[in-house]
């Protein structure tokens, strides 16, 4: 489980400990997990961006922003933004080995300053969370998506139904 | 698997990337806050509003670092705890010797 109010080496620690959970087939390519400490060497706020590069153009990215708490409530890293993707890449790689970030998706769950939380599926952008619900916004972390998209491509079984989520038509 | 912690970058490099950034989202002198975000791509506001964040912490860990005594004042201001010296008292065997 995600850890909250927490330092970087302990995230760090917990991305380790659940990649090594991962069981990946060994012809894709992973780039990452990478974390950028952002202020101070082991503390908030910092960055981790961590991508899955599958055979034949599909991918997962995951990146995740922490920002500092308060030190009265405790002054670890506190989940802030988050963008959760997957959906097809080209063959272009930056400089770190990711694809370039494309609008294309099968699924994206983010979180953000401008649209809050909502996702993009079955080709609808921004649907808000109170039109998908069932999907755990407080709970969803990098690997339940993960484990979500190697299930949705070993099965065919829709990432709505692995996730418990269903899209409400807008009014 | 293991992470890597990338380079903790410059504030000229994280302001590199902004202003990268900032032309191709066709934004014009950049201010470097995050609400100019809202109208980039969702990805491209995700990394425009990280690499803000970037810049200040690494801006106010500059001024603290400039704000701090310089080691070799230090030498000089010391990290000792002040002492008292004995007073002075005249007495019948006349002069103290220096190095008491």
């Amino acid at each position: 489980m995600r850890r909250d109010n927490c330092q970087l080496a302990e995230y760090e620690a917990w991305i380790e400990s659940e990649c090594d959970k991962l069981a990946l087939d060994p012809d894709l390519t992973i780039v990452g997990p990478f974390t950028d400490a952002l202020g101070c060497p082991d503390s908030p706020p910092w960055n981790s961006d961590f991508a899955i590069i599958y055979p034949g153009g599909m991918y997962v990215r995951v990146f995740e922003y922490y920002r500092p708490l308060p030190r009265r409530a405790g002054g670890g890293g506190c989940l802030e933004r988050f963008s959760y993707h997957y959906g097809p890449c080209s063959t272009a790689r930056d400089s770190d080995g990711f694809p370039p970030l494309t609008k294309k998706f099968e699924l994206r769950i983010d979180k953000d300053q401008r649209h809050g939380r909502h996702i993009h599926y079955m080709k609808e952008n921004h649907i808000p969370e109170v039109r998908s619900p069932g999907l755990d916004f407080d709970n969803i972390d990098p690997f339940k998506f993960i484990h979500a998209v190697e299930e949705h491509r070993k099965s065919s079984v829709p990432l709505d139904d692995i996730l418990r989520f269903k899209v409400v038509s807008a009014k | 698997m293991i992470v890597t912690r990338r380079r903790v970058v410059s504030v000229e490099d994280a302001t590199a990337k902004l202003d990268f950034l900032a032309s191709r989202c066709g934004i014009v002198d950049p201010r470097y806050e995050e609400s100019e975000a809202d109208s980039m791509s969702e990805f491209d506001a995700l990394k425009w509003t990280s690499l803000c964040s970037q810049r200040i912490a690494l801006l106010q860990r500059e001024n603290e670092n400039s704000s701090r005594v310089p080691p070799n004042f230090q030498c000089f201001y010391g990290t000792k705890h002040c002492t008292t010296s004995k007073p002075l008292v005249n007495t019948e065997e006349g002069y103290l010797p220096l190095a008491a």
